[in-house]
C-alpha cells in the first residue's frame, strides 16, 4: 500500500493518492481528496496535539483504533495527528505521563479524545494519577480546542451509566454540569468504528472546524441515515420475510429477532467492519443498536425483544 | 518510610497505581490499587438473563471476546440449551484467535517499550520504506508517544533493540489483519454479537474458513518466527528478569479449548508447587481490602457487589478471589506450566536459555509462557478449522426471551488467564451476577488474612535502581497483562 508518510513530507503528489483514502474512508463523495490535500498542505507546519483520556471505559474505542487500517494507526499518527498521550499506547508511564499532559495543556490548542463515562456521584470510581477524574478533566477541557466523545459511554453515558451508583455521565453532560463550552462530537457505538474516529478527527484537522454534525453532534456523513435503510436485507423487510430460527434462516430480515436497525443511526452496513469485513447483520445476528442513545437499552426491554414492544421508546417506521 | 505511588501506570487495560514502600533499594511492599468501577454485576440484576451475552461482553475492550463466550457459557445451562459440534468449534476458534492476538499486543505494544529505547530506530539503515518513514517521523518530529519516558535500563544496541521496534510495527498490521478474520467469523471486532448460548449465528462457508485458515497462518508465522524468538532474546539480554518478580507457586487452570475431542487444556490447580485436581467449589471472593460491603470470604455464587467507596483500611475496586483461601496466579502461565505433560515447548525454551522450568515464575517467564500459548493456540485452531463442516448447523436456536427459571456456570479462558461468569434468574429476570476474572485473581489486593494478592507478592524484592522505580515496577506488573476495567468490572 503506499504510505504516503514515506517520505515524512506533505508534497502535493505523495500526498494526494493517501489523501484519496482518506476521502473514501470520510465519506467517499462528499469530501473531494483534493480538498483534504489541499488542507492538510495547510498545515503541514506541524499536526495538531492530541490527548487521549479514558473514564469509566473499556479501551475498546482504542482497540478499534488500533485495528484500522487505511490509515493503519502508524501512518495516521505520523500523518494526521500529534498523540501526545494515550494511556494504552504511551511510552510515558507516571509522573512522566503526568508530566506530558500538563505541557500539552498549558500549551493549549490540542484536541482530547475521550473514552468512557465519568462517575459524578463516587469520584473514586475513577482515578488518574492521584486524582478523580471529575477533578482532573475540567482543567483539560479548558484548555483544548474541541472534545471528540469516542463511542457511546463518552457520547451518552452507555452501559457505566445503566447503573446509577456511580452517576456515571457522558462528557457532554459533564462539560454542561461544570460549565465547560468546547465544540463536541460525538461518535457512539461500542465501540465506534475506528474509521469514525480516524474520519472524524482528519476532518477537524483539515479544516480546522468540525464536520457537518446533525442536532445530537454526530457526524452526518457516520450517523445520517438508519443501519435499516442501508441494509442489505432490507427487500426482506419490505416483503415481510423475517428470520425465524437462527440455525436455518440465514438471509432474511432479523426485525422480528430484535434488530434495532430501524432506530439505530450508524453507517454499519456501507461502512462495514475491520477492514470492509462484515457487521453484525451480515453476520445473521440482529443489530443490538450499540450507537443509539439508548444503549443498553432500559431493563424492561431487554436486548432482544421485538421491537414493536418498545413502543413509544423508539420510533419505529414499520407498525 | 519510603512509600511511592506510581501512577497512572499506562500501557495496560485501565486505571492502576502501584503502591510501593522501598527498603534498602528493593520493593519491601506493594499495593495494587484498581480505580475505576462501573458495576457491571449490578448493571446484569433484573435484566434478561441473555443481555449478559452482550453487556458483559462490554467488561473490557481490550480482551473483547471472552466475556460474551464465558456468559454464554454460563446461560448454556439456564437456557437448557446444548451446541452443535460447529458451535463449539467455532466458539473456540473466535477465542484461540482472539487470544492469540491478544499475546501479541501485549507483548509488542504495551510490554516491549519497557525494554527497548525506541530512539534505536535513529540508526536504522536498511531500504525498508516504511521503517525508514519511521525513523524519519522520530527524527523530525519526536514523536511524544514514543520518545518520552521514565529514566530506565533500556536496551539501545540497534542489533537487538532494531528488531523489537520492527515487529512492533508488524505486529500491529497483522493484529489488525487477526481483526479482520475474527470479523469473518463474528461481524465486528471488537465485541461480535454472533456468540449465543446454543452456538453461533453466521453461516459458514468454506471461503471464510480458508480466509481465517489463512490469516491464522500469517500470525503463527510471525509467532514462531518473531515473537517467541524475541521473547527469548530479551530472556538473554535481560537474564536478571527471570528471576525478578516470582511471586507465588500457585496456580489455577479451568481446562479448555475441547471442543476437538482433546482438550488443549486440562484443569488443575497448583498450591505451593503442588499440582492438585480443580474444584470450582472452592472459589470464593474477600472484600477485606476493596470498596464494597463485607469482608471475608463468600462463594461466588452468594457474591454480591456493594459499593462502599469510604470503606476504612480498603484501597482498591478489585476483589480478592482466593481458591481454598489461597491466593491465586492465572494466566497462560498457569494453563501452559499446569499442562506441560501435554506439551513441554515452555520448559524447553527456559532450559534453552539455561534454566529449568520453575523459572517460570518470573517477569519474562510469563512473557515466555504467553508466546508458547500464541502458539499452540493457533496450532488448535487450525486443527478445529479442518474440523468444521459447513453443510452442518452453527447453532442450535433459542426463544431469547424465554421465562428461564436456574443457576448456569460458564467456566471459561482469556487471554489474561482464566474467567469465570456465574448467573442466576427466575422467571426471566437476572437474580445475581457474578464473574471471577483473570486480572482480579493476579492485582487482587490484601484478603481477611493479610495475604497479599499475587502481584503484590511479585514485586516485593523487586531491585530499584531508577528513581521512584516505576520502570522496575512496570516490568513486573506488565508480565501479567494487567486489565483493570476486567479485573473490576
Amino acid at each position: 500500500m503506499g504510505y504516503n508518510f514515506l517520505d515524512n513530507k506533505l508534497t502535493r503528489r505523495d500526498f494526494f493518492k493517501f489523501c484519496s483514502k482518506a476521502a473514501a474512508l470520510y465519506g467517499g463523495s462528499k469530501v473531494m481528496a483534493s480538498d483534504f490535500a489541499e488542507a492538510f498542505l495547510k498545515i503541514s507546519a506541524g499536526q495538531p496535539p492530541v490527548i487521549w483520556l479514558s473514564g469509566q471505559a473499556c479501551t475498546g474505542d482504542s482497540v478499534s483504533l488500533v485495528y484500522c487500517d487505511s490509515p493503519s494507526l502508524v501512518p495516521f499518527l505520523s500523518t494526521f495527528v500529534d498523540l501526545k498521550f494515550h494511556p494504552t499506547l504511551s511510552v510515558a508511564q507516571g509522573e512522566v505521563a503526568l508530566n506530558v499532559i500538563d505541557e500539552v495543556k498549558s500549551r493549549g490548542g490540542f484536541v482530547l479524545c475521550f473514552e468512557g463515562a465519568i462517575p459524578t456521584k463516587i469520584p473514586k470510581a475513577c482515578m488518574f494519577g492521584e486524582m478523580p477524574m471529575v477533578d482532573f478533566l475540567p482543567s483539560v477541557i479548558e484548555a483544548s480546542l474541541a472534545v471528540i466523545a469516542c463511542g457511546t459511554c463518552a457520547s451518552y453515558g452507555g452501559i457505566p451509566a445503566a447503573n446509577p451508583e456511580t452517576g456515571a455521565v457522558s462528557i457532554g453532560d459533564f462539560m454542561r454540569e461544570n460549565g465547560l463550552k468546547k465544540p463536541l462530537i460525538r461518535l457512539p457505538g461500542c465501540p465506534a468504528n475506528g474509521h469514525r474516529i480516524t474520519g472524524a478527527v482528519a476532518y477537524f484537522v483539515a479544516y480546522g472546524k468540525l464536520p457537518p454534525l446533525d442536532k445530537d453532534g454526530r457526524p452526518k456523513v457516520y450517523y445520517g441515515q438508519l443501519n435499516h435503510d442501508n441494509c442489505q436485507r432490507f427487500r426482506y423487510f419490505a416483503e415481510d420475510h423475517y428470520a425465524i430460527n437462527l440455525a436455518k434462516d440465514k438471509r432474511e430480515c432479523l426485525f422480528k429477532r430484535g434488530c434495532r436497525g430501524t432506530v439505530t443511526f450508524a453507517d454499519c452496513p456501507i461502512r462495514r467492519w475491520n477492514r470492509d469485513t462484515s457487521w453484525c447483520v451480515a453476520s445473521n445476528t440482529p443489530c443490538v443498536g450499540c450507537a443509539h442513545p439508548s444503549w443498553p437499552w432500559p431493563k424492561k426491554y431487554g436486548m432482544y425483544t421485538d421491537p414493536m414492544l418498545l413502543g413509544e421508546a423508539v420510533n419505529i417506521k414499520k407498525g | 518510610m519510603n512509600k511511592k505511588l506510581l501512577s497512572p501506570i499506562t500501557r495496560i487495560e485501565g486505571h492502576l497505581s502501584i503502591e510501593t514502600r522501598v527498603e534498602g533499594g528493593k520493593i519491601a511492599e506493594a499495593r495494587s490499587m484498581g480505580e475505576m468501577y462501573r458495576g457491571f454485576e449490578n448493571i446484569m440484576t433484573g435484566r434478561s438473563p441473555i443481555d449478559a451475552a452482550r453487556i458483559t461482553q462490554r467488561i473490557c475492550g481490550v480482551c473483547h471476546e471472552v466475556h460474551g463466550i464465558a456468559a454464554a457459557r454460563a446461560l448454556k445451562a439456564l437456557y437448557n440449551v446444548e451446541l452443535p459440534k460447529n458451535g463449539a468449534l467455532l466458539i473456540d476458534i473466535i477465542l484461540a484467535l482472539h487470544m492469540a492476538c491478544d499475546h501479541m499486543l501485549h507483548f509488542y505494544h504495551l510490554s516491549v517499550p519497557d525494554y527497548v529505547d525506541f530512539g534505536a530506530i535513529l540508526s536504522y539503515n536498511g531500504s525498508h520504506p516504511e521503517y525508514k518513514a519511521i525513523k524519519n517521523w522520530v527524527k523530525a518530529k519526536g514523536p511524544y508517544l514514543f520518545t518520552k519516558r521514565v529514566k530506565g535500563d533500556y536496551i539501545k544496541e540497534p542489533k537487538y533493540a532494531l528488531p523489537l521496534i520492527v515487529h512492533y510495527v508488524e505486529a500491529l498490521e497483522l493484529i489488525g489483519l487477526g481483526s479482520s478474520a475474527l470479523a469473518t467469523l463474528g461481524g465486528k471486532a471488537p465485541f461480535c454479537h454472533v456468540v449465543f448460548p446454543g452456538g453461533i449465528t453466521t453461516e459458514i462457508t468454506e471461503d471464510k474458513l480458508a480466509k481465517v485458515s489463512d490469516i491464522a497462518d500469517k500470525i503463527y508465522s510471525f509467532v514462531i518466527t518473531k515473537y517467541i524468538p524475541d521473547v527469548m532474546s530479551l530472556g538473554k539480554l535481560m537474564p536478571q528478569y527471570l528471576s525478578i518478580g516470582e511471586g507465588y507457586h500457585n496456580l489455577i487452570c479451568y481446562g479448555g479449548f475441547r471442543s476437538t475431542g482433546d482438550p488443549v487444556f486440562e484443569p488443575a490447580v497448583m498450591i505451593d508447587d503442588k499440582k492438585l485436581p480443580f474444584n470450582s467449589g472452592l472459589i470464593a471472593e474477600d472484600v477485606a481490602s476493596s470498596f464494597y460491603e463485607g469482608g471475608g470470604l463468600t462463594p461466588f455464587s452468594k457474591g454480591e457487589t456493594r459499593p462502599s467507596p469510604d470503606k476504612a483500611n480498603a484501597y482498591s475496586w478489585i476483589k480478592s478471589p482466593r481458591y481454598n483461601g489461597n491466593p491465586m496466579e492465572t494466566g497462560p502461565l498457569s494453563r501452559v506450566y499446569l499442562n506441560l505433560h501435554k506439551d513441554n515447548r515452555l520448559e524447553k525454551r527456559l532450559n534453552d536459555l539455561g534454566h529449568p522450568k520453575e523459572r517460570a515464575f518470573s517477569t519474562i517467564g510469563r512473557h515466555l509462557a504467553r508466546a508458547v500459548e500464541a502458539a499452540i493456540l493457533l496450532e488448535f485452531l487450525q486443527k478445529a478449522i479442518s474440523m468444521v463442516n459447513p453443510d452442518e448447523p452453527t447453532i442450535n436456536d433459542i426463544d431469547l426471551n424465554a421465562p428461564v427459571t436456574g443457576t448456569g456456570l460458564g467456566l471459561s479462558n482469556a487471554g489474561r488467564g482464566e474467567l469465570l461468569h456465574y448467573v442466576e434468574a427466575k422467571n426471566g429476570k437476572v437474580l445475581r451476577y457474578q464473574c471471577v476474572v483473570p486480572s482480579t485473581w493476579n492485582f487482587s489486593p490484601r484478603d481477611s488474612n493479610g495475604r497479599q494478592g499475587p502481584a503484590e507478592k511479585a514485586l516485593e524484592n523487586t531491585p530499584v535502581a531508577f528513581g521512584d522505580g516505576m520502570i522496575e515496577a512496570g516490568r513486573v506488573v506488565r508480565s501479567y497483562d494487567p486489565c483493570l476495567a476486567c479485573s473490576i468490572h
